[in-house]
């Protein structure tokens, strides 16, 4: 109304009213009448007219209206607010695909908007996962060195049960293994969280029976409902049932306790919890039909009771502390664990090494180990000893340390000498002993020493006789060698009896050029017996005369036979002993050749010489 | 959608429940009598119109002269059936008492009548004539076996329907 002028209205003047009987006024009257009417309307209507087609044109006006609007908007949210809850409710259905369409649209802003809220809920997450790492390892450590812990990990290993159980077992105060919410008035479940240790039966069965028993209890000792079940015992776990009291009493929580829980854990932990739960979710607990779905809202709830506190550890518990060592005695402790540790892999390492070395010992020839040990020297000396038996010629036992990456200075050794009758070590004995020359082979088989090749007489002869002394050898067998001297008898041997001394038709003289084939027999004969003395094999010589077959038998006869008493006389003469000579002729008996020729007949008149051995 | 629904049985001492839940849980029975104590939870997931139920299914003590069904274990109840014995006249009559104590207690609440021990059809007291007493009142009746198995699926699975009409 302020937006118009100020008007001056007329009074309007009444029309004159009829006076009672008289006639109605004429037709110009009418007109005249009709025109101060309108005249009237437009002096008394003008303002209202203005004013609604102002408001029309206001209507019209788009941009108007948003602006009115959006200065009335606030107050009207807030009017509504404090009125109830419907507009939320309205709008609760838009911020999903609104959100949705801003992220799609700029993901950027959103991710920034979200970073101040999700950031520190993650730094959180993780923080809380990091610290029950450390406490574990703290938990783990702390036990390990102490001697509460030793005597931990013989229980372990007495029971069967992981030395973490045990551990478990004797520090936990309590946890909460499981956590249940169900409703009130039906008994079911609506909700359940467990640890992913917890032995879980069926839940909704379980709920079932808690307001089950709840149920009986109320029956049986006539309680209002306001009064619940607070805790079932049994055994090591506890339930304990946390109802809470009107206007938070639409639904139960219920706990599964491993352990003595604090009082404190039903105010300051279920309590809360069942308030949150409430909360947040009133109506919908209100309008439970059986549907669960909605309370998946307060899983995360149910997830905080799931309490543990283990001993020295807890804000809420009022535990004493357990034994804890002081850090100046468990760091020794640790390192002095850690060094055992390392001394006990470096022993574990040197046993291995020494029994390797052991076994190799065992099949090594001319040793024989009747001790051995770890030494008593304390942690200074040789770690091992040995004591035995050691052919001198066997291996040395110290040189097989090295291999087995064993010092000298580990190993403390007595040995006494003694003869192994292994046959590579009497063997070994015998060529030490006997000191063959180059051209001698020598071989152990079954305690015969053979010796084979080419010897002196006088290495043989020394070889025979000591032998006999020799540990390990029953025999001595020779067959395979030969002495260099008797080697050269065999070889005269061949020479004399190849050779023959050619003769004169007719005659015991011999044939012009003989003489040195004479006095060449003579030195070779001389030297055959010289090396009897040596060798032991005396020879006897056999001389035999033959004569061509020019004249009578007789006469060849006689012939030849002067032609080898001539040879006989002649090696006689030089010094042979006549007693191993012996001369015969054989006339035309043996003949070189068939006689055709001269030089046929001159081959057949002819002394040779076989020789045979005395022994 | 996965939904809880609380359904109870009831009836007379020794009439089958337990065995009907047996029967209908684990597909099992035994003619051994043990009498239940208090009350026995089990459960089975059903569906009804294409809705996933999961009835917990409570087995309360039978009644007899002794003891009362403890109706407080209705509380929250979608449904529930009453047992008698077709073989004993008179647990048909505790079946009718039990209602009117349950409509009494927790206020109309979905039920069915099972007529149970159908294999022993020869011995029945409970005829025809005596159910449409029953029937005239708009129960629904269903006779059953817990020991064949003959309609305890049939008895369970209307019990479920009725419970979601609640």
């Amino acid at each position: 109304m302020s937006d118009y002028p100020l008007r001056i209205v007329p009074t309007p003047t009444k029309p004159p009213e009829p006076a009672a009987g008289t006639m109605p006024a004429p037709p110009a009257q009418a007109a005249t009448d009709q025109a101060k009417l309108t005249e009237l309307r437009r002096l008394l209507l003008t303002p209202e007219q203005q004013q609604l087609a102002e408001i029309q044109q206001r209507l019209n006006d788009h941009r108007g209206r948003v602006k009115d609007l959006s200065s009335a908007l606030p107050d009207a949210i807030n009017a509504r607010n404090r009125q109830d809850e419907a507009l939320t409710a309205a709008l609760t259905h838009n911020i999903g695909p609104a959100l949705k369409l801003a992220i799609k649209h700029d993901p950027s802003a959103v991710i920034e908007a979200v970073t101040p809220v999700i950031g520190p809920a993650i730094r959180q997450a993780i923080t809380k996962a990091l610290n029950e790492f450390v406490q574990s390892i703290d938990e783990t450590m702390k036990y390990s060195v102490s001697a509460q812990g030793m005597k931990w990990r013989i229980e372990a290993l007495k029971t069967g049960r992981s030395f973490a159980e045990v551990v478990m077992y004797h520090t936990l105060l309590y946890r909460v293994e499981q956590a249940f919410l169900f409703h009130k008035k039906t008994g079911l479940l609506l909700q359940h969280v467990a640890t992913p240790t917890a032995a879980s039966k069926d839940a909704d069965m379980i709920s079932g029976l808690l307001t089950a028993i709840n149920d009986f209890a109320h029956d049986s000792f006539k309680t209002t409902h306001e009064q619940n079940l607070m805790k079932l015992d049994y055994g090591d776990l506890e339930v304990w049932i946390e109802g809470g009291t009107a206007p938070v009493d639409l639904a139960y929580i219920a706990v599964v306790i491993n352990g003595n829980a604090p009082e404190g854990l039903r105010t300051e932990v279920l309590l809360p919890a069942l308030e949150a739960i409430h909360g947040k979710q009133r109506a919908a607990l209100l309008a439970f039909d059986g549907d669960t779905s909605p309370f998946d809202l307060s899983r995360p709830h149910l997830e905080d009771c799931l309490q543990a506190q283990y001993r020295g550890k807890s804000p809420v518990t009022e535990q004493p502390k357990g034994f804890r060592l002081p850090p100046t005695v468990a760091l020794p402790l640790a390192l002095l664990f850690l060094l055992l540790c390392v001394w006990g892999f470096f022993n574990w390492r040197a046993q291995r090494r020494w029994d390797a070395y052991l076994n190799k010992l065992q099949a090594e020839q001319g040793v024989i180990v009747t001790e051995q040990g770890h030494s008593s020297n304390g942690l200074f000396g040789p770690r091992f000893y040995l004591e035995g038996l050691r052919d001198p010629l066997a291996n040395d036992p110290a040189a097989l340390l090295p291999a087995h990456n064993l010092k000298p200075a580990d190993v403390a050794s007595t040995w006494k000498p003694y003869h192994s009758l292994d046959p590579t070590l009497v063997l070994a004995r015998a060529v030490r002993v006997l000191e063959p020359p180059p051209t001698v082979t020598l071989n152990v088989e079954n305690g015969v020493l053979k010796v084979s090749g080419d010897a002196p007489q006088q290495w043989l002869e020394t070889a025979r006789r000591v032998t006999r002394a020799l540990p390990g050898v029953t025999r001595f067998d020779e067959s395979g060698l030969l002495t260099a001297e008797a080697r050269e008898q065999f070889k005269l041997k061949e020479e004399i009896e190849f050779a023959s001394l050619y003769f004169n038709t007719g005659t015991a003289q011999p044939a012009p050029g003989q003489a040195a084939a004479l006095q060449k027999l003579t030195q070779q004969v001389k030297r055959l017996f010289a090396l009897a003395s040596v060798t032991g094999k005396q020879p006897k010589l056999e001389i035999t005369g033959h004569t061509d077959t020019e004249g009578s038998a007789d006469f060849n006869q006689r012939l030849s036979q002067q032609r080898a008493d001539r040879v006989l006389n002649a090696l006689a003469a030089s010094g042979v002993e006549r007693a191993q000579l012996h001369a015969v002729g054989l006339a035309t008996k043996f003949p070189l050749r068939t006689e055709q020729s001269a030089e046929d007949k001159q081959l057949n008149r002819r002394v040779s010489v076989q020789i045979a051995w005395q022994n | 959608m996965l939904l809880q629904k609380k359904v109870c049985l009831l009836g007379a001492f020794a009439v089958g429940k337990t065995s009907l839940v047996r029967r209908y849980v684990e597909d099992s029975y035994a003619d051994k009598y043990l009498t239940t104590v208090g009350v026995q939870i089990k459960k089975r997931a059903v569906t009804v119109a294409e809705h996933e139920v999961n009835l917990v299914i409570w087995d309360l003590a039978g009644e007899d002269e002794f003891q009362k069904v403890q109706l407080s274990y209705l509380r929250g109840a979608s449904g529930y059936l009453l047992v008698a014995d077709g073989t004993r006249r008179t647990t048909l009559d505790t079946a009718k008492v039990l209602q009117q104590r349950v409509n009494d207690t927790i206020g109309s609440v979905p039920f069915a009548l099972l007529i149970n021990k159908s294999d022993l059809q020869a011995e029945w007291e409970i005829d025809e004539a005596a159910l449409a007493e029953f029937s005239a009142a708009g129960w629904q009746i269903v006779k059953t076996s817990a020991k064949s198995g003959d309609s305890v699926e049939a008895a369970f699975q209307l019990l479920a329907t009725l419970s979601l009409t609640k």
